[in-house]
């Protein structure tokens, strides 16, 4: 499933959001349009979100996280943090970084698992995005960018990358992250991925500029054509099982 | 095996090539490809998670998953990441570590700015945790040391795979849209047919064995039609086995030259009445009947042929194929088939060679000759081949360069050189045509001379060579006359004198003046006083002024002329040449100009000073001198008496100038302006007379014009009576309207009356009233 939407006359929603497997972000001010549409995909699987990140809406690009927690930035402050940790489920971390590069959803792409990061970040901001997220971190590049967050989206499905990778740097990419990569666009043609769609494992939300084209791209890298919540659920069954039994 | 062509219409040949024919390899994927987009989606489905076990960044190849996921943490990747992006070359893990041992990667470390503020307790933490790192590296260097030579091989292969890939997609797109279809037969040839003798372009067969069917076919149906229609042109045969059977060519006016479309185009829009519109529209007309008279009496023909082949552009061009109420072409006709390439106005010559390209099956040879020199279009087989010599063409440019700049080089040099040098003025064309910009002029391009101008070149400079090396030896027989002629044009040229450019005109006055002020040193005090006298009477119009300084110079004449005679006489030379004066130097000083151009003469004519104009024309003042607005004297005089004193001097002294060029217009005596006085009055008189005429007239249409407005004032009734009295008096009796009261008569008059008493004016009538007075 994958929703067109756009943010006030903007396409760019995944600079006004972010969407994990168990939350959703979104920005604040936005008209009731945009909120309705996410609410409606979501509102009865995971949280909806109304925050911002350091008085700013981009929380998209700000913050980065997954099922497992949430990274913001020091720029943050002490009553958005509280009201964040107030409105996410119990279980999902939520962690402050001081860290230079404070924009960290442009140097952080990751899923539930792995993380791909800016070759610059700091060791320790690595060290707590490994115990936060629990995830295993690389520092990489795509297409010779630095900026892996806004160049790259993974779900635990999938991922897009830029659409100048070349397709050694994609299949050594696909062989680290373990999942299936592909090289698209979105909003008819942007490179910037992660600025317009943000997605989880079974819904994506791209800008309404999309092509029917890159949107078919995209349901079918991160595999969003039968998925739904309780899919998941169903094919993750059998090892459920096994591991409990 | 080298490019041959082969005649389709040929059955041995026919039959030879086409042995075991099978579709080409480049051809045969075409029917399996599908459209892009789809392909890409199909791409997409099977997607999977890529088992690569390689870093390109640092070149290195991994044993095992864990391997690979522990190298993506390393520095050494970060360091290469970063050269990569600087562009630089990476570097292997011994180098690195070498690096990291001289301390040179501690800027490396992510946290590198924080580092140096933190406490040494992390610093310590994290430098071990780097020569942790470091140990393991070199662990692991150990183990694929010999992996990394594979590596390389490996990787490039990899990239020659992706580069084979890509071309062999290239060629498949570019052999699906091509004009021709391609085989391979036993021998391992490939070969080609024009695509249009195989399959009409509605049913493109699927399988591949439709097509070699159908090629087979094209081989023993060899009766084909061609037909081509353009810009009134028509031509048309049908050919079996190469030779044409009928054929017909014609005509006929029906687009303007040098304009095109036909001309029922045109009229669409606008319709031309012109002769040459309504001829070409009879044309139009004659050659579509021509066109179907000449397919009709081909039926039989043109039903046997298995193939039309036809070239028709535009609707009107089509129409007359297609169109009418019984068109001799079916539309639907499955032998139809349109000319795949652009072909030449229509004649039996060029019907000839389109039969000619088409029918000829072209061997390229093996497949894998064939794939390298995949010909991309017909008409430009070369354009792969330039492309890729590019490269080398920008180093020949550079020595092309270097051997400019270094003209010191000895002959060795310049001779190894010149055989790389050579072709690279034509690449050096090549190159740049794609940046020229037409509207700008530009360098000609310097190009090799063609061999035979520069073999005559050569040779005729060989010649110059001998010749100069032999002329020592034998004298020469013919010695060569110089001569220098002096040509004076000048006598020839004295009618154009006045229309030389003022420019060159200026310059001869300024070397006139050059010399008058050399002659100036030499004249007299005499003659400068008198000069200075001159201007300021002729600018004064101080005619006693002048008056007198001439008859001063005249007695100086007189004296200088007498000293002379003397001088002659004594034969005593001790006189000082100061002294003398002759008539020349008055003149000259007469005729000087000043600064304006103007001289004396001008200035007294500007002033409008009778005498002094006559007094210094006397003395000698050319009247066709002209000042630097090209005017004579006469011409810049204001006034018609100073221009008459003009014209009678040259009355009193006809002979004295060369009036030609003073622009004065004739002489004039007292005697002719008498005439001329009564010339004018006599035309004065006639001009009264003529006028008083006009008056009479106008005041006559006045009058008249007062009547009218005074009748129009009338009312209706008035006009009656005034038509009534006119009548009365046409019939002679004399009816004289007076006023009842004073009597005096009122013809032409309205009366006021009452009770039908009629007078002349109002205190006529208060009169009469008052003395009848009437009892009402």
């Amino acid at each position: 499933m994958s929703v067109r939407v756009q943010f006030e006359n903007n396409n760019e929603v995944g600079v006004f959001s972010k969407l994990t497997n168990s939350y959703c972000l979104v920005a604040i001010g936005g008209s009731e349009n945009f909120y309705s549409v996410f609410e409606a995909e979501l509102a009865e699987t995971i949280p909806v979100i109304h925050a911002s990140v350091g008085g700013c809406r981009i929380i998209g690009r700000l913050c980065v996280g997954n099922k497992n927690g949430l990274l913001v930035p020091h720029t943050t402050t002490d009553t958005e943090l509280q009201h964040i940790r107030n409105s996410l489920p119990d279980k999902v971390k939520v962690q402050r970084i001081e860290e230079r590069l404070s924009a960290l959803g442009n140097v952080i792409s990751c899923n539930d698992h792995v993380a791909l990061v800016h070759p610059d970040l700091d060791r320790e901001t690595e060290e707590i995005l490994a115990d936060t997220l629990n995830v295993e971190v690389f520092r990489q590049t795509v297409a010779s960018n630095v900026l892996v967050g806004s160049y790259s989206v993974l779900s635990n499905q999938g991922g897009l990358v830029h659409p100048k990778t070349s397709i050694q740097d994609q299949d050594e990419l696909s062989s680290l992250l373990q999942v299936p990569l592909a090289a698209g666009t979105v909003n008819r043609g942007s490179e910037v991925i992660a600025a317009g769609m943000v997605v989880n494992d079974w819904v994506a939300f791209c800008g309404m500029d999309t092509t029917s084209t890159e949107l078919s791209v995209i349901e079918s890298v991160f595999k969003l054509n039968d998925a739904s919540p309780a899919a998941i659920a169903s094919t993750m069954r059998a090892s459920l099982i096994e591991s409990m039994s | 095996m080298d490019h041959q062509i082969f005649k389709i219409y040929n059955q041995e040949d026919f039959n030879r090539i086409t042995r075991g024919i099978k579709v080409a390899q480049c051809m045969q994927s075409r029917s399996s490809s599908v459209s892009e987009s789809e392909r890409m989606l199909s791409q997409l489905d099977d997607l999977v998670v890529s088992d690569s076990l390689s870093c390109s960044f640092c070149n290195t190849v991994f044993e095992n998953k864990t391997q690979q996921r522990l190298h993506y943490k390393l520095d050494w990747h970060r360091y290469n990441l970063k050269q990569r992006l600087n562009g630089l070359k990476p570097i292997n893990e011994d180098k690195f570590s070498l690096l990291a041992d001289e301390g040179n990667v501690s800027s490396l470390s992510g946290s590198d700015v924080d580092s140096e503020n933190e406490d040494e307790t992390s610093e310590a933490g994290s430098g071990h945790c780097e020569t942790k790192t470091l140990i393991k590296n070199k662990k692991i260097e150990k183990k694929g040391k010999n992996i990394e030579s594979v590596s390389d091989s490996s990787d490039t292969e990899y990239s020659d795979d992706i580069i084979k890939e890509k071309k062999v997609e290239a060629l498949l797109i570019t052999a699906s849209r091509h004009s021709k279809v391609f085989f391979e037969n036993d021998d391992g040839n490939i070969f080609s047919i024009y695509r249009c003798l195989l399959h009409n372009k509605k049913d493109i067969p699927e399988v591949d064995n439709d097509m070699i069917t159908q090629a087979l076919n094209s081989g023993k149906e060899t009766t084909w039609t061609v037909i081509m229609i353009g810009g009134g042109h028509f031509a048309a045969a049908v050919f079996q086995n190469g030779e044409p059977i009928v054929h017909k060519t014609f005509h006929s006016y029906t687009v303007r030259a040098k304009q095109g479309f036909a001309q029922s185009s045109r009229t669409a829009t606008n319709h031309a009445k012109s002769a040459g519109a309504s001829l070409r529209r009879y044309n139009e007309v004659s050659l579509l009947q021509h066109v179907q008279d000449i397919l009709e009496s081909w039926s039989s023909h043109i039903n046997n042929s298995s193939l039309i082949l036809y070239r028709a552009v535009g609707p009107y061009n089509r129409t007359v194929l297609f169109g009418g109420k019984n068109p001799p072409l079916d539309k639907n006709d499955l032998r139809l088939r349109p000319l795949p390439f652009p072909t030449r106005r229509a004649t039996f010559s060029e019907v000839k060679r389109v039969y000619d390209v088409l029918s000829s099956m072209e061997i390229y040879g093996s497949a894998s000759d064939f794939t390298d020199s995949f010909p991309i279009s017909p008409r430009q087989p070369l354009r792969k081949k330039v492309s890729k010599a590019d490269g080398s063409g920008e180093i020949l440019v550079e020595n092309v360069e270097c051997l400019a700049i270094n003209s010191t080089c000895n002959l060795q040099d310049s001779d190894k050189n010149k055989v790389s040098v050579h072709p690279s003025p034509e690449r050096q064309h090549k190159n740049s045509r794609s940046h020229i910009d037409r509207a700008k002029p530009r360098k000609s391009p310097c190009r090799p001379l063609p061999d035979i101008v520069a073999r005559l070149a050569q040779s005729s400079s060989e010649s110059e060579l001998d010749s100069q090396i032999s002329s020592p030896n034998i004298p020469m027989d013919v010695s060569l006359i110089e001569q220098e002629l002096e040509i004076e044009f000048n006598e020839n040229l004295l009618a154009f004198q006045d229309t030389v450019p003022r420019y060159m005109k200026n310059k001869k006055i300024r070397r006139q003046r050059k010399k008058t002020k050399k002659d100036e040193c030499v004249l007299n005090e005499t003659l400068t006083n008198a000069k200075v006298k001159l201007w300021s009477a002729c600018k004064l119009g101080d005619d006693e002024l002048l008056s007198s300084v001439i008859n001063d110079l005249l007695i100086e004449i007189k004296k200088s002329v007498e000293l002379e005679n003397k001088l002659e006489n004594e034969e005593d030379v001790i006189v000082s040449c100061n002294t003398v004066i002759n008539k020349g130097d008055v003149t000259k000083l007469v005729n000087d100009p000043n600064e304006d151009g103007n001289t004396m003469l001008h200035v007294a004519a500007l002033g409008g000073h009778l005498k002094l104009v006559w007094q210094l024309m006397e003395v000698g003042s050319d009247p066709c001198n002209k000042n630097k607005k090209l005017q004579t004297p006469y011409a810049a005089a204001n006034d018609k008496e100073t221009r008459n004193i003009f014209r009678r001097f040259m009355g009193a002294n006809p002979d004295k100038f060369n009036y030609n060029k003073s622009q004065i217009p004739g002489p004039l005596t007292d005697e002719i302006e008498h005439e001329e006085l009564e010339k004018k009055k006599q035309q004065r008189k006639v001009k009264r007379e003529k006028d008083r005429v006009k008056r009479k007239e106008f005041e006559l249409k006045k009058r008249e014009e007062d009547a009218k407005q005074r009748y129009l004032n009338l009312s209706d009734r008035e006009k009656r009576a005034l038509a009534a009295e006119q009548r009365i008096l046409k019939q002679g009796c004399i009816m004289i309207s007076r006023c009842f009261q004073c009597g005096v008569d009122m013809a032409g008059q309205v009366p006021f009356e009452y009770n039908s008493n009629r007078f002349c004016s109002m205190p006529c009538l208060k009169e009469h009233r008052l003395r009848n007075k009437v009892v009402i």
